[in-house]
């Protein structure tokens, strides 16, 4: 194709999105909103992911030394604990300080502990693991080691977390899956029925002897530009529902320790996915529903 | 230029819309293709334009085989010719300057190009200040007007009229045949089909009547037409040529449908008896086409 004709043919896909307006605007709409959808549950997921994490994060693996071990025994063991597979990082925790969180914990009740000195509770380390999925098998191998008074656990929640983030990640792919399918689905529609009502376009074109490629290049064009006004207008839109959300769920989320996520974190990457999906249907969705009716209209010159 | 030889177009469900049709058109022809609808003339059409392909039988256009030509080369055999539609087929909210220039930018020519071929086939067709209109804003032998010059502006010979006028009034379907012929005379070849006899008969050029599929008169001269017809009509008192039940005993009222009595707004008047008297005075046409012309 030649120069002048791409630049033509661009310059039309622009001018039909104006002269078709109404189309162009409901397929804008359409698109619009199966994207808005698909960013609310990114979002949403996004969120749950980060209290998940979060949560995961405070799962912790209490080791206790034994009360007779020597400093260079301590040191030897938390070099032990930290070389141990799946084993993120550890910190020493002192009998004594030990002792004044109990204290801090208990508040008014730290009365209670009076009377008592101060190195009644064992050294520790707090080990955190990277994978919660080999939680129970870290925990083995801490056992396995010299100096260990015994080690407090807390598998059952560890496995509901494990539990949790698997449903909640093939949950969320399944609904964004579900959705994409269905923003496909619609835009396939109104690209054909743009076609529809461009048909007497169509059909002067081929009567004249354009080729097939000069006839598609500006439906192209004018689904990717489409796809472009509808991946800005849906970013803008979750901006907008996100903060308004925001405001009601953010003591909820609160409660569970963490905070909303912001949306500066995820909106390049929504605008780029959005972008992804907005031009890729626009194309797409005009080459196959073009190539359909060229094929089922034939060399369409004249409807009868 | 063109040519059918032995031309059979069944369609899938089993209707046969043309059968054995022959036909020469040379270069510079001016061809009305006349019949009843249903008659055979779309498909015809359809044809020439490879809309659809023929069942048996071969046909030539502007040196490609239509049955063995490649899909990529549709585009450039459609080229070699411009199409006159009956609804004149312009994009509504497009001025009728782009109307035309339409045509030529959807096979990539050159603005300059289009400029000047745009403005020189609307000056053909007198439509020079009117460039900038709307269809809408143009009555219907302008549209048609827009229409013809398009289907020009690619400098086709060949032009392909579909009952171009079939949707103006008279007046104005002369000035567009007006407007063919003064092409034609120009060299290009046109083809144009029409049921409206009485464009037939006020310009004398070739005509082909099709009825039930099959060419049953093809003659150089519609007054031919109208003589045979009428004789053979009067003769066998059926009329193969249109529409027309075949027991309809009153031949002669039908035959004056067509125009087949000119002058005869007295016969009208007159009674039946003095109809037939007049008929068998004069049972011909009067050369109302000469006068046209």
């Amino acid at each position: 194709m030649k120069h002048a004709s791409i630049r033509y043919l661009t310059k039309e896909g622009f001018r039909n999105i104006w002269s078709n307006r109404l189309m162009s605007l409901a397929s804008v709409s359409v698109l619009s909103a199966c994207l808005v959808l698909l960013g609310c549950s990114f979002m949403l997921f996004a969120n749950i992911d980060a209290v998940l994490g979060r949560i995961e994060a405070q799962n912790v693996i209490m080791v206790f030394a034994k009360d007779d071990a020597t400093d260079a025994e301590l040191d030897e063991l938390k070099n032990a604990i930290d070389s141990t597979p799946n084993v993120a990082y550890s910190e020493f925790i002192p009998k004594e300080q030990a002792y004044q969180e109990l204290l801090e914990s208990l508040g008014e009740d730290a009365s209670l502990l009076e009377g008592l000195g101060n190195d009644i509770l064992p050294d520790a380390f707090r080990v955190t693991v990277s994978d919660m999925n080999q939680y129970d098998n870290t925990v083995e191998a801490l056992s396995s080691l010299d100096n260990i008074l015994r080690i407090r656990r807390n598998s059952d929640l560890a496995t509901r977390l494990i539990g949790m983030r698997t449903s909640i990640v093939y949950i969320g792919a399944g609904i964004i899956i579900m959705l994409l399918f269905v923003a496909l689905f619609i835009i396939a529609n109104t690209v054909r029925i743009t076609m529809f009502t461009r048909r007497l376009e169509i059909s002067i074109m081929k009567a004249v002897g354009a080729t097939n490629s000069f006839i598609r290049w500006p439906f192209m064009v004018e689904g990717m530009l489409l796809g472009i006004i509808s991946a800005s207008l849906s970013v803008g839109l979750v901006f907008l529902i996100y903060r308004l959300a925001a405001t009601h769920i953010q003591n909820l989320i609160g409660i569970l320790g963490a905070t909303l996520v912001p949306f500066g974190e995820y909106a390049v990457m929504l605008y780029l996915g959005f972008l992804a999906v907005g031009i890729l249907t626009g194309f797409f969705g005009s080459l196959v529903s073009l190539g359909k009716y060229l094929r089922e209209q034939g060399s369409v010159v004249k409807d009868e | 230029m063109i040519e059918f030889r032995n031309l059979t177009k069944i369609y899938p469900n089993g209707t046969k819309a043309l059968k054995d049709v022959n036909i020469k058109i040379e270069k510079g022809e001016f061809v009305f293709i006349v019949g009843a609808s249903g008659a055979g003339k779309s498909t015809l059409l359809k044809i020439m334009m490879r809309e659809e392909v023929a069942t048996s039988g071969s046909v030539i256009i502007n040196n490609y085989n239509l049955n063995a030509i490649k899909k990529k080369d549709i585009p450039k055999f459609r080229r070699t010719m411009g199409i006159v539609f009956q609804d004149f087929r312009l994009i509504p909210n497009l001025s009728a300057y782009d109307n035309v220039a339409f045509a030529m930018r959807v096979i990539g020519a050159k603005e300059r190009e289009v400029r000047k071929r745009v403005t020189h086939t609307l000056s053909l067709v007198g439509l020079s200040s009117k460039a900038k209109c709307l269809p809408a804003q143009l009555s219907g032998g302008e549209q048609q007007r827009v229409a013809l010059a398009r289907a020009l502006v690619n400098n086709a010979d060949l032009i392909i009229a579909d009952e171009p006028t079939g949707n103006i009034d008279p007046e104005m379907s002369y000035e567009i045949v007006d407007l063919l012929n003064h092409l034609n005379a120009n060299g290009k070849t046109i083809v144009m089909v029409t049921h409206e006899h009485e464009l037939v008969r006020r310009f004398k050029h070739r005509v082909i009547v099709i009825k039930e599929g099959r060419v049953v008169a093809d003659l150089n001269n519609p007054d031919e037409l109208d003589e045979s017809m009428l004789t053979e009509c009067v003769e066998t008192g059926v009329c193969k040529y249109f529409d027309m039940p075949n027991e309809n005993p009153d031949i002669e009222e039908f035959l004056r449908s067509y125009g087949a009595y000119e002058d005869s707004g007295d016969a009208e008047s007159k009674s039946s008896d003095d109809k037939e008297t007049e008929a068998e005075k004069e049972p011909a046409l009067t050369a109302e086409g000469g006068q046209a012309q």
